[in-house]
């Protein structure tokens, strides 16, 4: 169970989830894949078809932005969103739109950073005690149900307490926030690993323990990772973004979403485009990776 | 102090039998909690002495002042920072056992003085977020579940975009909204139950998507039960048949996420109590992390910490009551 783990991640596997059935074994791979894109539900395809759009905006933005996002023209200043400025201006009159785009690589980086080092971090603790004897392992729990002491965002401000703001810190901190609720389930995942067939056949095979852990234990563990991290993503981008809000993460002018929403703030009785144009965005990227992790997730469940 | 508090639940578990074994699950728990929160302060004490900089400089005024080395050895002595960093931990400890914070860098006040009249507003903002989550989860799990394909679709769509929207940008949309456009709330200050409504609508809305999708589960399970199909036979109404029957066991794993959900709105309280402006502990923190004042930042980290954990050693005892089918072992995953 999940008492306290990340809440994207927290959640149980829905029923719902058409089950492939005995058939499905005898059937050709191709043939399994196309059934499962048939059965694919439309929400999925509409969030993948999002997630695209902003990966689109995050490696070429260059396609999408339609002016310098940096450059200052008063004359345009508080232009309400039409056919010339579709986000409108901001208060300098800078494209809102061209900034959201400009953004999405920061935003994007900034919790795929963030993840990836939690991750890291996580999979450090959590493989070492799963794989660990008992003393090593239960002085791992312990030090991480500690790290579970400090709930939400208070880890990530203790870490920007100490290295100061930045939008590097932002994301070692988004990522040591994370880290604990990923040891926890990575533990577990190596804990059903070994106690799994192949680690018993890899055993009375003869192998020895650390070719093991590296050929047998390590990859069956880090393979539902990619699925675990996509469902992080989203919830990392919004931490983040979080922290470039309270103006400990990216700091203004940076087109980062969480530092234009703070931006915007200030002028959200003469123009509320400024700030809720990146929020939508910042909603738009947690969604569509959740759904489209969650859809992965439900998959892999259904092949394993 | 947790131990205390869990003494009062020991002796409600239903047979004498089983309220011995329960008993001392509970203490066991208690003390872990007691450990948890030892280590919590002593963890968050040696790692914010890693903070770059001198703390004197905080103290007499930012880097631009040159203060005489009589006035820095009287500044050291005066805060113990004199002292070696294990004297200095043994006093801390020492003093909290007294409820003695320290004292403020910037301020120069005992660090209560500054965070106890910020103490009562996060957790009223906190504990409305609460309530208004569970209100907005309930209602989507009993009006949508197992109401037929559109409903349900619509029920489970909304969950997941509201947990995937961020707090603050949901506490600027709402302020536009409800305080500018309509005027039936105040935009920002600290002024009655009116102004505590929407700071915490942005904290809830998020949360109820989570808890939400947790309670749908569980109840979807809840109705596929044989209980529910012989109250259906015995002629219970539907609403009878889910508020008397479903709903029970479709609340327990909501509330687990419950303890969670508590930390978390306590230490997310901080970007609803900047956008409307209202005093509290998040803002403090931030504040105090920003002008590098430690006492005031561990003191915000050891409350929220402590806060958290009685909470979640409080719902576990709690869990063990309303379902005593729980063993020991079931409760730690």
């Amino acid at each position: 169970m999940s008492v306290a783990l990340e809440p994207s991640t927290a959640r149980d596997n829905r029923p719902g989830t058409p089950d492939p059935g005995p058939l499905s074994t005898r059937r050709s791979t191709a043939a399994k894949a196309a059934a499962a894109l048939r059965k694919t539900p439309i929400g999925v395809w509409i969030a993948a078809a999002l997630l695209a759009f902003l990966v689109i905006a995050a490696v070429v933005p260059s396609l999408l932005i339609r002016q310098d996002p940096y450059v200052i023209d008063p004359a345009t200043a508080f232009t309400a969103p039409g056919a010339e400025h579709w986000f409108g201006t901001d208060q300098n009159g800078r494209d809102v739109f061209s900034r959201v785009v400009a953004g999405t690589g920061q935003s994007l980086l900034l919790g795929l950073a963030a993840t990836a080092i939690g991750l890291v971090l996580g999979g450090l603790l959590g493989i070492t005690a799963g794989v660990s004897g008992k003393w090593l392992d239960s002085a791992i729990c312990r030090f991480v149900e500690v790290l579970f002491a400090f709930p939400g965002l208070l880890l990530a401000l203790i870490v920007i307490a100490v290295s100061g703001t930045g939008i590097v810190t932002a994301a070692v901190a988004v990522g040591v926030g994370t880290a604990p609720g990923y040891a926890r389930m990575l533990r577990t995942q190596t804990l059903q690993v070994i106690a799994s067939p192949y680690v018993e056949t890899a055993l009375s095979l003869g192998r020895s323990r650390p070719h093991i852990l590296w050929h047998t234990i390590v990859p069956n563990v880090v393979r539902p990772l990619f699925v675990l991290a996509t469902l992080g993503v989203g919830q990392a981008i919004v931490w983040a973004s979080s922290l470039s809000f309270l103006g400990l993460g990216a700091q203004p002018p940076a087109a980062e979403w969480g530092a234009m929403l703070a931006d915007g703030r200030n002028y959200i009785q003469l123009a509320w485009w400024i700030a809720a144009f990146p929020g939508i965005f910042i909603t738009l990227a947690a969604l569509t990776t959740t759904v489209v992790g969650r859809h992965l997730q439900q998959r892999l469940e259904a092949e394993v | 102090m947790s131990a205390a508090a869990t003494t009062s639940h020991t002796g409600l578990p239903r047979t004498t039998a089983t309220a011995g074994s329960a008993g001392r699950v509970i203490l066991k728990r208690a003390a872990g909690s007691v450990f948890v929160l030892w280590a919590a302060v002593t963890l968050t004490f040696f790692v914010l002495r890693l903070t770059p900089g001198d703390p004197i400089t905080a103290i007499l005024g930012g880097a631009g002042s040159s203060p005489s080395p009589e006035t820095v050895a009287a500044v050291k002595a005066q805060y113990g920072l004199d002292q070696p960093v294990f004297v200095q931990y043994l006093d801390y400890l020492a003093g909290l056992a007294t409820g003695n914070f320290g004292t403020s860098y910037i301020f120069k006040v005992p660090v209560l003085d500054i965070l106890g009249p910020q103490i009562l507003p996060t957790f009223q903002l906190a504990g409305l977020a609460m309530v208004f989550s569970w209100a907005i989860a309930l209602a989507f799990t009993l009006l949508t579940v197992g109401r037929g394909r559109v409903l349900d679709g619509i029920g489970r769509g909304t969950e997941v975009l509201f947990a995937a929207l961020p707090p603050f940008w949901v506490g600027i949309m709402l302020a536009v909204v409800f305080a500018v456009i309509l005027g039936w709330f105040p935009v920002a200050g600290d002024d009655g139950f009116k102004s505590l409504v929407l700071p915490a609508l942005a904290l809830a809305i998020p949360l109820a998507g989570f808890i939400a999708q947790v309670t749908r589960s569980s109840f979807e399970e809840a109705l596929a039960q044989p209980f529910v199909l012989s109250a259906r036979a015995r002629g219970l109404s539907e609403l009878a048949v889910r508020l008397g029957h479903a709903l029970r066991h479709a609340i327990l794993p909501g509330l687990t996420l419950s303890a969670w959900a508590v930390g978390s709105l306590v230490s997310s309280a901080v970007v609803a109590e900047i956008i409307f402006a209202r005093p509290g502990l998040g803002r403090s923190l931030v504040d105090a992390i920003i002008n590098r004042d430690l006492p005031i930042t561990l003191a915000v980290v050891v409350i929220i910490a402590a806060v958290y954990i009685i909470v979640t050693l409080l719902v576990d005892v709690l869990y063990r009551v309303i379902d005593p089918r729980i063993s020991e072992k079931g409760a730690t995953a």
